[in-house]
């Protein structure tokens, strides 16, 4: 049995050295976390104003938190995305059957290596983001999106199973795309990143609790009034995630199994 | 190397496979089955060159992908080291180095030497072991010496991307070996790095398995050779025995300065037996004719006189030793696209 750490190193080698041999791409992962706050703060703008939006979600410091949770946004259930992504990825470049019949099981590559996708996206969002929120809200601004960080990875456990699962059924399913690509804007549109989750239709309410991202977008709302500050916000996100780490994750387990010998048999890899 | 216990590399036993392939149009799209293979046995011996020999569409690659755990039969099993494909294979990845297609496979934006480390992290190898493995593989397929190793892929030549491929599917020194037509596309001097570097591991107790549908390749590198057509195969043996097979049947060649029409029409004249044109050189056709031994000058006179009447010079006609071109036409049917069955 090759070894995890090899496998981690492989992925986040491959991640490097790609951009390493795309050198604009470097450049753009720095650039878009602040074209997204862009984004987020013209949507400000439609609210009235950024004050009106502030109070609108409930938050104190609407810059900083828009830098947390624009970060969400590209990170949270980046698992889902890069899991399958990296699934398609292999079967674009043929490099699939080779990835495939290592002596590794697929799903543990598959999360490794969405894993390893998600870690590098978020950390250079991180890395990125981290001068301008010390830039605007000082030291408390700088810890507070570390947390988010920390909860953010979090955050993605739940996801683990889901994001397997999806991976295999987007091979499975041989279109040249990732079919559950809807996933993201919706678990985004029930974590309240863009709207205030009491102004969504009772159903997707209901739904949201369901969702983990939800919960770290409570914290970074919660580091950014600096009221219960950032450690509590990790603790509490933590319990209900906790327990969706385990339940989600094992509800999943037979799919994924089902899903492999499915695609094993259809000849997708 | 505890693999050797297992009395055969490879045992393959009655595989059979379907695919189900959707036709028509976007919504009132019909299922149809296609049957790639329909009992397909045979076994590869430790130190042996295996080569699957099949025209297009024969099942070559399915079979392939079986005996790699890729793909699942529906019926049947293949055993590698003596463990199952279909039910171990975990224990089977550890024991193949697979290599798959040419041109594509690797990292189009990574170089030779990050394409290899990233297999070879993914295949469990790490740090100076690695470091050694990826030299060493470099040097014996000839990258080194092209000076290829920091070359990105995209960048780089077919036969360099198969020494690549050849060097990833030998990353960890496993003992057999599954090459799905590895010379395919590769000019004289490639092909024979790779060909010799096949005989080379097959001297040192490894098993290979290749497919392709080169005879001239079969018959200088495989130690036995088993024919493949319609998902079954249908001969097999050394490349002696199985010209042994068409002992009553022997390849007359004309060399013809004509066009390629005229050849044909000169090859359907004197036919009966099957004729096809092969290779051009230096303005000259070969027309080959499959007749039997008694009757191989009579063609000869024959073929020499019809090309009289059509205007064709012919520059020489002798007989021949059958080759294993002629085995394969004497058992397929001639056509190179064989089609599959379904
Ligand atoms: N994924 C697939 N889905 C549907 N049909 C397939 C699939 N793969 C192969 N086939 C069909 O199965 C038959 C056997 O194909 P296979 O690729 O094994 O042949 P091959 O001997 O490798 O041919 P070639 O020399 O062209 O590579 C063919 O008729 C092919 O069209
Ligand atoms: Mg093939």
């Amino acid at each position: 049995m090759a070894s995890l750490k090899s496998l981690v190193k492989a992925e986040l080698g491959v991640q490097w050295w790609w951009l390493k041999n795309n050198r604009v791409m470097l450049v753009l992962s720095f650039v878009w976390p602040y074209m997204a706050v862009l984004v987020l703060l013209a949507m400000g703008y439609a609210y009235g104003s950024i004050q009106n939006m502030a109070r609108r979600l409930g938050v104190d410091e609407p810059v900083v938190y828009l830098m947390a949770a624009s970060m969400v946004a590209f990170a949270a259930s980046g698992i889902i995305d890069n899991a399958s992504g990296v699934a398609q990825w292999h079967r674009w470049l043929g490099t699939l059957p080779y990835v495939y019949a290592a002596p590794h099981r697929f799903p543990v590559y598959l999360v490794v290596s969405g894993f390893a996708g998600s870690l590098f996206i978020a950390t250079t969002n991180l890395a990125a983001m981290l001068p301008g929120a010390l830039a605007v809200g000082g030291l408390r601004a700088g810890l507070g999106l570390l947390a988010v960080f920390a909860v953010m990875i979090i955050a993605s456990l739940p996801l683990v199973g889901i994001a397997v699962s999806a991976a295999l059924l987007s091979l499975l399913a041989r279109e040249e795309g990732n079919v559950l690509s809807f996933l993201n804007p919706l678990l985004l549109l029930l974590s309240g990143v863009f709207y205030p989750i009491d102004v969504l239709p009772r159903i997707l309410q209901w739904m949201s609790v369901l969702a983990p991202v939800r919960y770290v977008v409570e914290a970074a709302r919660i580091a950014s009034t600096f009221t219960g500050g950032p450690v509590r916000a990790v603790v509490v996100a933590s319990y209900y995630l906790a327990v969706m780490i385990a339940v989600y994750n094992l509800l999943s387990l037979k799919a994924v199994g089902a899903l492999e010998s499915a695609a094993r048999r259809r000849g997708v890899f | 190397m505890a693999a050797v216990a297992a009395p055969h590399a490879i045992e393959v036993r009655g595989l059979r496979k379907s695919y189900w392939v959707r036709e028509g149009g976007l919504l009132r799209g019909r299922r149809r089955r296609i049957e790639a293979l329909r009992g397909v046995s045979f076994t590869v011996g430790w130190g042996e060159v295996y080569g699957l020999l099949g025209p297009n569409g024969a099942g070559k690659t399915t079979t392939v992908k079986i005996i790699a755990t890729l793909l699942e039969p529906d019926e049947g099993d293949a055993l590698v080291a003596g463990y199952s494909s279909v039910r171990e294979p975990l224990e089977v990845r550890e024991r193949i180095g697979v290599m798959l297609s040419v041109e594509r496979g690797f990292f189009w934006k990574l170089t030779a030497r990050e394409n290899l480390k990233y297999f070879g992290l993914l295949y469990g190898l790490d740090g100076r072991e690695l470091e050694e493995r990826i030299e060493e593989l470099l040097e014996l397929t000839g990258l080194k010496r092209l000076g290829a190793e920091n070359r990105r892929f995209e960048d780089m030549s077919l036969g360099m991307r198969a020494r690549l491929g050849l060097a990833r599917a030998l990353l960890r020194d496993p003992p057999v070996l599954i090459l799905d037509e590895p010379t395919l596309g590769l000019d004289p001097p490639s092909a024979r790095m790779v060909r010799s570097i096949l005989r080379k591991l097959a001297s040192r107790g490894k098993a290979v398995l290749l497919t392709t549908h080169n005879m001239f390749e079969a018959e200088i590198v495989c130690d036995r050779v088993g024919i493949i057509s319609r998902g079954r195969v249908i001969a097999e043996g050394s490349p002696g025995e199985l010209k042994a097979r068409v002992s009553d049947r022997v390849p007359v060649v004309l060399h013809v300065r004509a066009s390629p029409t005229e050849a044909e029409a000169l090859a359907q004249r004197i036919g009966g037996a099957v004729s096809r044109l092969t290779e051009r050189d230096g303005g000259l056709l070969y027309v080959r004719v499959l007749a039997d031994p008694e009757s191989a000058e009579r063609i000869i006179q024959r073929a020499i006189e019809e090309a009289l009447r059509l205007g064709v010079r012919v520059a020489e006609a002798r007989i021949e030793e059958p080759t294993l071109e002629d085995v394969f036409i004497a058992l397929t049917g001639a056509s190179e696209e064989g089609g599959g069955g379904g």
